[in-house]
Order: C-alpha cells, then structure tokens, then sequence
C-alpha cells in the first residue's frame, strides 16, 4: 500500500496525512478442559487526516481503492472547512521533525504468521492442562493467547514515507481456587513485541504455571492488606504503573494544555534525586517491549524523551501539533489504534531508570511496609492523584519479607509520591506488556523500571 | 444510508456466508454483520479540534463442525474476502476440543419493539454536530473555573442483522446522536480531579435541551469539588452511593453470580441459591429488555433467543439465574436470552429522596461520585479510590472531600441493611438505578 498512498499524496496540496492499517488478531481461549474461543478478526483501511484552514478534517475508510481513498480526502478537507468557522486558535504549523522513510518488518511478524494455527492452539491447551494439574485446590484453570499483528504505511505530503510490520503476542494464565465463598483468582500475563522467543523468555513467562498456583495458595490463606499511609516496595510492573498512570499521563501535552498538575512545571523539581523517568517507541533498555514503535502515525521517527532527570521535570510528550506549540521536539508519540482512529498523543515504553541497590538493600531499609506484586488496573487524574490495584503484597518488617496478602490498593499524588522515592534498585523488567492503554481509544503500551521504595496510601480493611 | 436497503443487503450476504459454510462442510454456521455511518465533532485542548467521518461495515462468521467452532470477522463485504473468512473459521475449529453443547439458536418469532427512530439523524451534515458543540460549550463557559479536556458529540446510524444455519434471522437499525464531556474545575492553585458524563438521544429536537443538562450537571458536580478537604477520621459504615456506582460496585458483580456460565465452572456462589435470600430484603432486580427508553433494549439476544422481561430477585430472594443457549444446555436449563448478562438492568425504588437517606444514616456519611479501583467479581472485594466525593450530613451540612480509599464486600453489603432512593436515575440510558444507603463500606481518612 506505501507505493499506492505515496502515489495518491504527489497530487495533493497542503498537509495530507495518509495512514494504510492492517489490524489482524488472532485470540485462543481454553478452560477448564475446554476450548472456550478460537477466533480470528481482520480489519483494514485507510485513515485520511487533512490540515486546511488551520484546522483539522478526518475520515476513513475500509475500500482499499484510489477512488475511494481520494473521496476521503475530499471528506476530510471539507471537515476541515467546517471547523474553520468555529475554532478560535489555528494550527498555525507543525513541528519539524525527523520523518521517517523505513520499511521495517520485525522478522517475528513472518516467524508468527508461519507458525501454523494448530501449534498455537495445542500450546494453550497444554499448558491449560498443565495448569488445571498443578494443585488440587484448582477447581478452573484458563489460558489465553493471543497476537495482533500490525501492517501500518503512513505517508505524509511533507516527506514521511514508511511501512512496517509488527506482531505483539500476549499469553495469560488464570487459576481459580477454593469454593462458594472462599475464593481466590490467581493469574500471570505477559506480551511483548516479537515472537515467542521473546514472549517465553520474558522472566514472567518462566514458570508460569507454578508461578500461578503459588500465588493462589498463599492468597487462600492471605489476609486483608491493612489500611493507611505506608512505606511500600513496588515491583517493577507497580513501578511502571506508577510512571504510565500517574506521571506519563500528566505529561501528555493536551492533558498539559487542559491543564494538568504538569503545567507550568518544566524545570521544577517533582522527584527525588533518584527519579529519572523516559518514554520511547525504541527504548535504550530491556528487550521486546510491547509498545515498540519505530515511527509513529504522523510518520515521525521515534526517539527517547527524557520526561524526568535526576527529580527535575523536563519534558512533555508530544505530537507534531503541540511540539511546534511549545517549541519542543516531536519524538514519535501521536498513534491511533485503529484505520478509523485519529490520532493522539499516547506514551509507548516509560520507564524509570535502574538505580544501584540489590533488591536486598531495598529490604533492609523497611521497619514496616509492604511489597507490593502484580499490577492490576489503574487510573490518574488531571490533578496528579493516582489509584491503582495490585493483586497481592507481602508484609516486610525489620528488612524480612513475612505473611501474605491480598488486593491492595494503592493511592496517592504522583509528584509526592516521587518525592518520597528513597531507593531504587538496580533490576530492570519490562512489565506492564498485557496491558492496553485507554485514552478513547486503545493503544498497545509497556512500563516497567526497578523495584523502587517510597510511601503510598493502602486502601485496605479497617 | 437507506435503512431498509441495508438491512436488506446484509440479508443477502447473511445468506449467502452461510451457504459458503454450508458448501465447504460445516455441521452449521452463525453470521452477523453491521454497517453503519458515524460522525463527530470534538472540542480538546480549550478549542474545538476536530470533525471526522466514518462509513464502514463487516461481518463474522462462525462455523459448527464436528462439535467444534471457529469464527472469523472481517470488516469488508467482498464475496472473496468472505469465502477466505469462512475457510479459516474452518482452519480456527479443527485444532480445537470436541464440545457436544455447542449449538445454534433455533427459528423464534421475536417481539416487536417500538424504538424511536428519527430520520433528520440520517443524513446529518457535520455542520450541524458543530452547532450542537457550541450550544454544550456554552453552557460551560458561563463560569470560567471550569476547564473542560474533551467534549464530543457524535451521530452514529446502523443497521445489522444475525441469522443461523438453522433458520434464526433478526435484524436491528439504530439512529443516535451521543454526547460526552469530561473536566476539571480549576481556581487559583486548585485543580480538581477530572469528572466525565454523557448521555444520548434518538431524536434530534429533544437532543439540545439533555445536552443542556448534561452540562449543567456535570458543571455543578466540578464546581461542588472546589475548596475540597482531606477527611479526618475513617470509619466503616454507611456509604450513599449514586445510580453509577450501585451498578459498579453492586449490580454488575453480582451478575457476575447469577450467569450459568460462571455457575458451570463453579465460579458462582450463588448457583445453589435460587429461592434463598442474597440480599436484604429492598433489594428487587430485574431486566427489562422492551423499556425502549434505555439503550440495551432487543427483542432478541445476541445469539438470537427471544428476549423476555425478567425478576432476578424479588425482596432479596434469588429467582432465576442467566443462561446462554450454551450454559443452558450444560446446565440442563432453559436459555434466557442473556448471554452476558442483562439487557437493561433496574432495581426497585425506595421511598425516599436523597436528603431523606443522609438523614438516616445518622452521622455525616460519604457520598462519592465516581468509584477508581479494583473489584474482585469472584470473592466480591473492592478497594479503591471515591472520587468527587463530598461528606453529607451533621452540622456542617455538605463538604467537598479530597480523594478517600473505600473498600468492602459486595456480598456483605447486599445481605445488610440498605436503603433505596425513590427516584430512579438512566445515567446514559444503560440502566434505571436509585441511589442507595449501602452499609459496611471502609473509608479510609489519610
């Protein structure tokens, strides 16, 4: 399609933003000595952005045809036309920016559409059964998989001019345990972007299955969190719910321009001098993150922008519209997630970066807290204020880990909270790669960092 | 877009998928597909931002052989695009465990709903969504503390149509105009929390003067946040919670409960429970698939089993449980219609006004808005964060408090004391919910 787009553009004046995507998915599903789905969804199309009169006109559609890709230019144009009459501030330019002109395709994409639909299946079912035979106290076990892959070419009349190709498996496992009311669910999900070298050698994948029915049975017998302000060590997946949902968001530059607790704030300290805090589409660290991106759906080549140095604010992300508004760079941030998407500003990998402590050091500082494990869903506010679930946590008093327990919340206000960050330690873990991204839309995403200590509120049992 | 014409068009492609599936050597095959135009106009970043339009459609096709099932969506009508569909639904179902309870919903007369339908929806020009846009906006500005971050107003009109090997055929079309807005009140150093709330309408003229309240509400809950102050002392106790949040917090985990799906695997507490009490004795749910007033309204499920109104449970007793054709036949049970879950949940009403229920509660009480945080469906835990959250009650009469962490047990609050609204709320048109005075809940102060 890059020759077919690049060909339509030549003729068109103005900015012209065309952006072919293939969203093939593939999801698997057994349970309890079941095949609960096996299904397949493709979808395709073109997504047309215009920039006319300073504003905005978008459209889509699903016929691949010049004709009816050229309509929606049209349609767009006078979309555009129409806003013109109403928006006050006009987009008076687009940031410069590195444009990217490569084809890239991730040797995995043709390494996992090889790899034939009976193999996948047999995979999830063995290690359904598997996990249905780790412990008698299993009454349900599922396994999920599934792969999206991803055909993209985006063409722009001001030079970019590329195509890639990418696939992002995830693997989930669920346990069920117990009866009636004395229940617990346990469960594992990892995803990258690769193939399944990369998604089983991702140290969650290791031992999964007795990973699972390990954390179900001590969360059997496992209390209630206790409620309050607390010091806690976050896993590497906390950390990076804590830098996509209560920093990353912040610094999102329309979350910015509304008004957000990041505005106004470039320079200032908001962490402590531990607090060194990134997002990129092809991050420096780890391996197979699930937001790879090698450009993004403006077409521009995806760097690494340093959102936070040693405590200091740096940077927002942006796309090319508010970087010119800033007068900042753009670095790859502006996706859509599907053909008829129009794209935002959206994160890819943050990360906080590794310090210099064993895990073990991290310990020895905590009379009594909490290390918290196993990320679960979380949302931030305009203001900084920040929740998000963990599905358990163990006790640490005087420097030993001790009993376990379940479904801890975890609140507080994010630049706080980096404050009170006084270790760091020097693992590294990609983590959050099962996850998706809501922001109207959806987008494939990765965290992750350190273990990190700091002081959070538990939202437990009183 | 001709409604009658599109659905018309479906039909044929619905026929036609089917008898590919039915050439290539499938046992039976189930199709669906849509179509449908949409278009919207956003407001972001303080300035109106953007229109966009899409035209579009698909279908899905899932084949039945040898006791096992494949299914594939493609979003293109093409013939040869469909007959590849239907191959790999095929290549989907081979690799996959025989289940002998797999089956196809059998010929039904539906019932005739009568939902409203207006044709100035049709043919909407964008110019008209932006007018709209500028009346919500209005409405907002008249106080310059609000800071709005998104506000949208979309029309989307569609057509689809399921059928089955087996002679089940219904077909649907729908005409709406949606609208959202999301924000934060801001005054000198202060910034609230972010607070969303949309609604719809399917005829036009009625439209402006709900957007208008959209507004108004959503404005007057922002500004109430203003001047907001950590609370003191926690407590476990009595909570009010509003319409969105007994559906968050105890609705939709308690359908969780009642579904033959999670009650064949054993994931229920309440599959031996039909005729015993699960909650106290206020507490009446039912579904009401034919109130065409709410959005889930069918006249059939989405496997094609008629839908009918049910009591899930009358005075805190459990009547029924909701199955699937497929929970059903596992379960040697009748299918309800209900899949996942009910089309329009609603709960009985009480016999008294807001004021009424803080009053009862006999000391200062939480009322949140929105509830952020993590529910557990199978032991019923929730903790989490209450936010816009304001104390009722006691001589200080109502206060604005900062973010609060509420945790508790859906299951323990149903079996305690609560207490209904009389007014039922549609928050969106999803469900007809009062607020309720639910009872041990733990907020913690901090």
């Amino acid at each position: 399609m890059l020759e077919v787009l690049t060909d339509l553009i030549r003729h068109q004046d103005g900015y012209v933003e065309l952006r072919y995507h293939e969203h093939r998915s593939n999801g698997f599903m057994a349970q309890k000595g079941r095949f609960d789905h096996s299904g397949s969804s493709i979808h395709r199309g073109v997504g047309i952005r215009v920039l006319e009169d300073g504003c905005w006109g978008f459209s889509s559609t699903s016929d691949l045809s010049p004709l009816a890709i050229e309509g929606g230019i049209e349609e767009a144009r006078s979309s555009a036309r129409s806003l013109s009459k109403y928006r006050m501030k006009k987009v008076k330019g687009l940031a410069d920016a590195e444009l990217s002109t490569l084809q890239y395709e991730d040797p995995a994409f043709g390494i996992l559409m090889e790899l034939s639909i009976e193999e996948k299946i047999n995979r999830v079912i063995e290690l359904e059964r598997a996990l249905a035979k780790e412990h008698s106290q299993i009454h349900t076990a599922m396994v999920s998989y599934s792969e999206i892959f991803e055909e993209k070419a985006v063409v722009t009349t001001d030079g970019a001019a590329c195509s890639r190709k990418l696939v992002r498996p995830e693997i989930r496992t669920m346990a069920y345990f117990g009866e009636g009311s004395e229940q617990v669910l346990a469960g594992k999900a990892v995803g990258v972007t690769g193939d399944w070298a990369a998604l089983f050698a991702h140290p969650e994948s290791h031992n999964m299955i007795e990973e699972t029915a390990r954390e179900g049975l001590n969360l059997l017998k496992a209390d209630h969190a206790p409620a309050g302000l607390k010091e806690v060590i976050l896993a590497p997946s906390l950390v990076g719910l804590l830098c996509h949902e209560a920093i990353g968001h912040t610094v999102e530059a329309d979350f910015v321009e509304a008004g957000s607790v990041a505005q106004g704030k470039l320079g200032q300290r908001v962490g402590s001098e531990l607090v060194n805090l990134y997002d990129g589409g092809q991050p420096e660290m780890g391996n197979n993150p699930a937001g790879f991106l090698p450009f993004d759906d403006e077409g521009v080549s995806c760097k690494s922008s340093t959102i936070i140095e040693e405590g200091v604010l740096k940077s927002y992300l942006h796309d090319r519209e508010s970087a010119a508004q800033f007068g900042h760079d753009a670095k790859g941030n502006s996706r859509a997630w599907a053909y008829n998407d129009e794209p935002l500003i959206r994160m890819t990998n943050t990360w906080l970066q590794p310090g210099e402590l064993e895990f073990e050091g991290l310990l020895e500082g905590v009379e009594d807290g909490l290390l918290v494990l196993g990320a679960g869903g979380g949302q931030a506010d305009a203001n900084g204020e920040f929740m998000f679930g963990s599905s358990c946590a163990r006790e640490i008093r005087s420097g030993k880990l001790g009993k376990w327990y379940r479904e801890a919340s975890l609140s507080g206000v994010a630049f706080d909270v980096l404050q009170s960050i006084d270790g760091v330690s020097k693992d590294f873990r990609w983590d959050l790669g099962s996850g998706y991204c809501g922001k109207g839309q959806s987008a494939k995403v990765d965290a992750g960092g350190p273990f990190a200590r700091c002081k959070m509120m538990v939202g437990g049992r009183l | 877009m001709n409604p009658e014409r599109s659905i018309q068009e479906l039909q044929e492609i619905n026929a036609w998928a089917l008898e590919r599936a039915k050439v290539m050597g499938a046992d039976g095959a189930f199709v669906s597909s849509q179509q449908g135009m949409s278009s919207k106009v956003s407001y972001e970043k303080q300035d109106f931002s953007l229109v966009s339009s899409h035209r579009g459609g698909g279908i899905s096709i899932t084949i039945h052989k040898d006791e096992r099932c494949g299914g594939v969506a493609v979003n293109s009508f093409d013939r040869p695009e469909i007959e590849k569909a239907v191959e790999r639904a095929f290549d989907l179902a081979r690799p996959t465990i025989p289940d002998p309870y797999i089956a196809l919903a059998p010929y039904a007369d539906y019932p005739t709903l009568v939902t409203p339908w207006d044709e100035n929806l049709i043919e909407m020009e964008p110019e008209k969504l932006l007018k709209l846009l500028v009346k919500l906006m209005d409405v907002t500005r008249e106080d310059s503390r609000l800071s709005l971050d998104h506000v949208a107003v979309d029309r989307s009109v569609g057509v689809r149509c399921i059928s089955n090997s087996e002679g089940m055929l219904a077909t649907d079309r729908y005409a709406q105009l949606n609208w959202s807005l999301m924000g934060m009140a801001i005054e000198g150093n202060e910034v609230t929390g972010f607070d969303y709330l949309g609604n719809r309408s399917r005829i036009l003229n009625e439209a402006e003067s709900l957007m208008e309240s959209s507004a108004r509400e959503l404005s007057g809950r922002l500004l109430k946040q203003l001047g907001a102050e950590p609370l003191v002392e926690g407590y476990r106790g009595q909570v009010l919670l509003p319409p969105t949040l007994v559906e968050e917090l105890l609705i939709d985990p308690l359908i969780f409960h009642l579904q033959g799906g999670q009650i064949m695997d054993g994931k229920s507490r309440l599959g031996e429970s039909l005729g015993e009490k699960v909650a106290h004795e206020n507490f009446t749910l039912k579904d009401e698939p034919h109130d065409t007033n709410l959005r889930g309204a069918t006249g059939f499920s989405g496997e094609g089993i008629p839908t009918k109104a049910m009591v899930l449970i009358e005075g805190g007793k459990l009547k029924t449980h909701l199955d699937s054709l497929y929970s059903s036949r596992r379960r040697g049970t009748q299918p309800t219609g209900n899949g996942s879950g009910p089309h329009c949940p609603c709960l009985d009403s009480g016999e008294y006004s807001v004021e009424e229920l803080v009053g009862l509660a006999g000391r200062p009480v939480l009322f949140p808005s929105r509830f952020s945080g993590n529910l557990d469906p199978v032991s019923g835990d929730f903790s989490g964060v209450a936010k816009g959250a304001s104390l009722e009650g006691g001589a200080s009469g109502s206060r604005p408090i900062k973010e609060v962490m509420i945790s508790g047990n859906v299951f323990e609050i149903l079996m305690n004391n609560m207490f209904m609204g009389k007014d039922r709320m549609t928050d969106g048109g999803y469900y007809r919910l009062p607020h309720v005075l639910a009872d041990q809940v733990s907020v913690v102060s901090g």
